[in-house]
């Protein structure tokens, strides 16, 4: 057993293939959206369809790595845990050390550092997850941040990963408006997945972050009605044409 | 020299800490409160050298934050003091924290409080009342007596002011300024920062 061999290695053509490979395992993922409203931030995400004998309840993809800030992926759940445990205990030990909150940003250069550090390091391969991350800034504003395996960040306004990327990025960039209040942004949220979740309403799970709140998981009933509303609205559109 | 006091009652906890801080014979601070809010229900009063105790209390509460982030659940008041013994007894083998606390909490599920008695050679006890400092010496006899099991939080508070008058009283060094916190099923509050003054018969001013 030699480790002395890294994993991920330049290709003749300057691609890191193992990384490359990586971001194909996300695309295989579930879907996750994240939209960043005026006062508000909303995640959302696509449910594998459990079997008939699993606890559903279980499958949890949004989660919380300190009191204000949550995150949600897409790829491998498995290199997911690793990578929120790593986050969860940074963001105590921040707090240890400096006594205050952790601040998103850093969380989000923490995280990405960690998904970088997996592409120079002998013996290990690149994590199979792209995250977005939430909550508010120093100065109360909020941010959402994406990640993925080569170890970029950036901040967004509203970003999609996972299996249907491409399909809810042009659906959000058509629709997307700058400022909107919670119910236009949870809106968007439900509307983008709604499309491309094949299981409907049942398989999607909404996750409203208000500043200096703890999270709120928006309940089954209510996604149901918005679905509704919009299944309305679309047979409205298509008797009137 | 800190004075700790804590007991339980009927469906809470009350605890006392003195408020001064000080460096041989001056007094730096008379303002400190020593009980520190470890989560939602549980605090932990410390007593002995001001840093050691700092230090060793933010590891505790570092620690609990992460169990309750990582596992979406609060530690009980039990799980914590083994946890915080075991802290304490792995440090002394090595850099011993100068440390002596009372871990008091109330557990939902239970719905019962409790108080344990940690000191800095790494011993726990679960009790009903018990004390740190020189306190000690003075509040245990009290205690003895007129504590009973379930007393409601009039009499309890009246118990601990008792306690608290004696402390003042027989200390040459003063200690007049307490804090009393109070643990229940809402939560950790502030009773009362009470301003004991001997001289006065039995009259306990109230500060707020």
């Amino acid at each position: 057993m030699s480790y002395d061999r890294a994993i991920t290695v330049f290709s003749p053509d300057g691609h890191l293939i193992q990384v490359e490979y990586a971001l194909e395992a996300v695309k295989k993922g579930t879907t996750a959206v994240g939209v960043k409203g005026k006062e508000v931030l909303v995640l959302g995400v696509e449910k594998k369809s459990t079997a008939k004998l699993q606890d559903p309840r279980t499958v949890r993809k949004i989660v919380q790595i300190d009191d204000h800030i949550c995150m949600t992926f897409a790829g491998l759940t498995a290199d997911s845990r690793i990578l929120i445990n790593k986050a969860r205990f940074e963001c105590q030990s921040y707090k240890y050390y400096y006594e205050d909150p952790i601040g998103i940003e850093y969380i989000t250069r923490y995280i990405a550092k960690t998904q970088q550090k997996y592409t120079q390091s002998v013996g290990v391969r690149p994590f199979g997850v792209s995250t977005l991350i939430v909550g508010y800034d120093s100065k109360g504003f909020p941010k959402l941040y994406q990640t993925d395996p080569s170890g970029n960040f950036s901040s967004w306004k509203a970003s999609c990963i996972g299996r249907s990327e491409k399909p809810v990025k042009e659906f959000l960039e058509k629709n997307y408006v700058d400022e909107m209040d919670e119910e236009q942004t949870v809106r968007l949220t439900i509307q983008s997945l709604v499309e491309v979740v094949e299981s409907g309403e049942k398989n999607i799970d909404i996750a409203i972050m208000r500043k200096n709140k703890p999270i709120e998981f928006l309940g089954r009933t209510r996604i149901a009605e918005i679905v509704k509303e919009f299944e309305e609205e679309k047979k409205r559109k298509e008797e009137e044409d | 020299m800190d004075s700790l006091v804590g007991f339980v009652g009927k469906n809470y906890v009350l605890m006392a800490g003195d408020t001064n801080a000080g460096r041989s014979i001056m007094r730096l601070k008379d303002d400190f409160d020593k009980l520190v809010q470890i989560d939602s229900h549980k605090i932990l009063a410390k007593s002995g050298e001001i840093g050691d105790g700092n230090q060793f209390c933010n590891l505790i509460i570092r620690n609990v934050s992460l169990y309750r982030i990582r596992n979406e659940t609060e530690l009980t008041t039990k799980s914590v003091a083994h946890y915080t013994r075991r802290q304490l007894a792995t440090a002394i083998r090595k850099n011993p924290y100068s440390v002596n606390l009372l871990l008091g909490g109330y557990d939902k599920k239970d719905q019962k409080g409790s108080l344990y008695y940690l000191d800095y050679l790494g011993s726990s006890k679960k009790i009903n009342y018990g004390a740190h400092g020189y306190a000690a010496l003075f509040v245990g006899s009290i205690l003895d007596r007129f504590w009973k099991e379930d007393l409601d939080f009039e009499d309890g508070l009246e118990l601990m002011k008792k306690c608290l008058r004696e402390v003042e009283k027989r200390l040459i060094i003063g200690t007049r300024c307490f804090l009393i916190k109070m643990i229940n099923s809402d939560g950790i509050s502030v009773v009362e920062k009470v301003m004991i003054n001997s001289e006065k018969k039995n009259e306990i001013e109230e500060e707020n």
